[in-house]
């Protein structure tokens, strides 16, 4: 079922995870059927009695914004932000939405990693979950959303018939995959070396260049046990980079006066 | 091979100088809250000084700044309701100091204090984590999680209990490969390693007859090009000697023996 305007929002029991993730994997011809039958079967699910305002979404700032609506500060589920089972439940009942009914595309992705659509206990991949990844990373950037930038914003060459919000960057990997970079100052230094202003999208030809995003994470993974660079302002860390950002941190420096 | 070296002096706080204490926050069902209390009184510490706190669990972090971050001695209480694995939480502490360039350099820290949890008086640290995971297509894999072992047992077709809890020869068979792909880790891994399981390991090893000047030989600064350098028959050694471990392990553990007396049934 394609979601226009609200959804009545439940939560999944253990088991309805369970099947959730069976179904994901097995990705049956049915599977937008079985999805459906499986978010209101009260063997499964559980209501919340709270309804979910929603908009087709194409970004994965937009969809942080609808998740916010739900899970933000002081809304209904704000205390529950963190539970997997309403967050797995919002995944499979958007999942065809989300995917714009293409039984195609959900096919030709079948072998992609099952933590993108399911949030399992274990899972070391959280931040790569498609409904709830966004969402964090606003909440833990709100409300200076914008200097998260690096982490929501949709890649500068985008994929032809896939929405923005169904894509993972290398960007995104690197800064919400290391988990000191994904807040406060050094996400906002991210954003600056990574998002062209313009545009607001990822910059161009990032990957294998002087300063790359894996380069900052491995920067700050050698200063881990002996700066505490959490603490230090933007200007501090655009100064403390080595040289090899030198070209990033030059262009930041000329389109944020400030900075200089 | 990684090895903790601290070349800034940086003071190594003790476990008895933080308490942490996961509590049920009693405004909120479901949802708790972390008590820490810290005395560093008995360091000398260079002033002043900031404190901050870090709670991580696997693919999260929060980090606190304590409203008395200046003192040395002192206790407060901080909300975990955005964490997804609350209960799985360790915590870490940082003294920070901005040194004469205004680097904040930290002068204190302990990381990975596993907290008490509620009803518990006391949580103990297991040197294997072990994990369901519904996501696993083999029964098990050994899987190293932020520098620490953790052992993920897949809970395909509710295969979890059943393997844990009513197959008495699955550790049995199991433990000796997971013994020995730790000594690989110790060794070959080049990611950054959790000093508390390092430690734990390296003294089971010893324990197996793996001489502690193994380890430090191996990260010696004197050593040419240390695991990188290691020539062939180098890596073959000590290939062989985690299977001579796995085996000593076995042997003590007697588990030859133990899987010898199960009755295998013929359902």
């Amino acid at each position: 079922m394609i979601i226009a305007t609200s959804l009545a929002v439940r939560s999944f029991n253990e088991k309805g995870v369970d099947k959730f993730l069976y179904l994901m994997r097995n990705r049956g011809p049915d599977l937008f059927l079985e999805l459906e039958r499986l978010t209101v079967n009260p063997a499964f699910t559980q209501d919340l009695g709270v309804e979910l305002e929603w908009k087709q979404v194409t970004t994965r700032l937009e969809m942080a914004e609808v998740m916010w609506e739900l899970f933000g500060s002081g809304k209904s589920l704000e205390s529950r932000s963190g539970d997997p089972l309403i967050w797995n439940w919002l995944s499979a009942a958007l999942f065809e939405t989300l995917v714009r009914g293409d039984g195609t595309y959900v096919q030709k992705k079948k072998n992609e990693e099952i933590e993108r659509w399911v949030l399992t206990k274990s899972s070391r991949s959280y931040h790569r979950h498609l409904v709830s990844g966004p969402f964090f990373v606003f909440q833990n950037n709100w409300p200076n959303v914008q200097n998260a930038m690096c982490m929501l914003a949709e890649s500068h060459r985008p994929i032809k018939g896939v929405p923005p919000v169904l894509i993972f960057s290398e960007v995104h990997e690197r800064i919400t995959g290391k988990r000191e970079l994904a807040y406060g100052q050094l996400a906002h230094l991210a954003t600056l070396l990574y998002v062209d202003p313009k545009t607001m999208k990822i910059r161009d030809n990032l990957t294998d260049k002087l300063g790359e995003p894996q380069q900052l994470s491995t920067f700050c993974r050698q200063l881990d046990l002996t700066v505490d660079y959490e603490s230090m302002t933007v200007r501090e860390l655009l100064d403390f980079l080595p040289k090899n950002f030198s070209g990033l941190v030059s262009k930041v420096k000329s389109e944020n006066p400030q900075y200089r | 091979m990684s090895t903790k070296l601290n070349f800034t002096d940086r003071v190594e706080i003790d476990e008895n100088d933080l308490d942490a204490q996961i509590i049920e926050d009693s405004n909120n069902l479901g949802s708790y809250e972390i008590q820490l209390s810290w005395n560093l009184v008995r360091h000398d510490l260079v002033t002043p000084f900031d404190i901050v706190f870090s709670c991580k669990a696997l693919g999260e972090t929060l980090r606190f700044s304590p409203s008395q971050s200046s003192s040395v001695s002192a206790s407060e209480k901080f909300s975990l309701n955005n964490m997804r694995n609350a209960l799985e939480t360790t915590v870490g502490i940082k003294v920070v100091h901005r040194d004469s360039k205004n680097i904040p350099v930290v002068i204190a820290s302990l990381n990975n204090l596993i907290p008490r949890l509620p009803n518990r008086q006391s949580a103990r640290r297991s040197l294997l984590k072990t994990m369901k995971d519904p996501a696993l297509h083999v029964p098990w894999r050994l899987m190293f999680d932020d520098g620490i072992p953790v052992l993920h047992i897949t809970d395909e077709h509710d295969l979890y209990g059943k393997l844990t809890d009513s197959t008495p020869e699955f550790d049995s068979l199991i433990l000796p490969e997971i013994v020995r792909q730790i000594f690989d880790w110790l060794v070959f891994s080049p990611e950054d390693k959790d000093q508390f399981y390092c430690d734990g390991w390296k003294s089971i090893f010893e324990n197996l007859g793996c001489p502690r000047t193994f380890f430090d030989q191996l990260s010696s600064p004197d050593d040419e090009g240390g695991i990188d350098g290691m020539s062939i028959s180098q890596r073959r050694d000590v290939r062989e000697r985690s299977y001579e471990l796995s085996d000593e392990f076995a042997n003590e553990m007697n588990l030859l023996a133990i899987l010898s007396g199960i009755e295998m049934g013929e359902e």
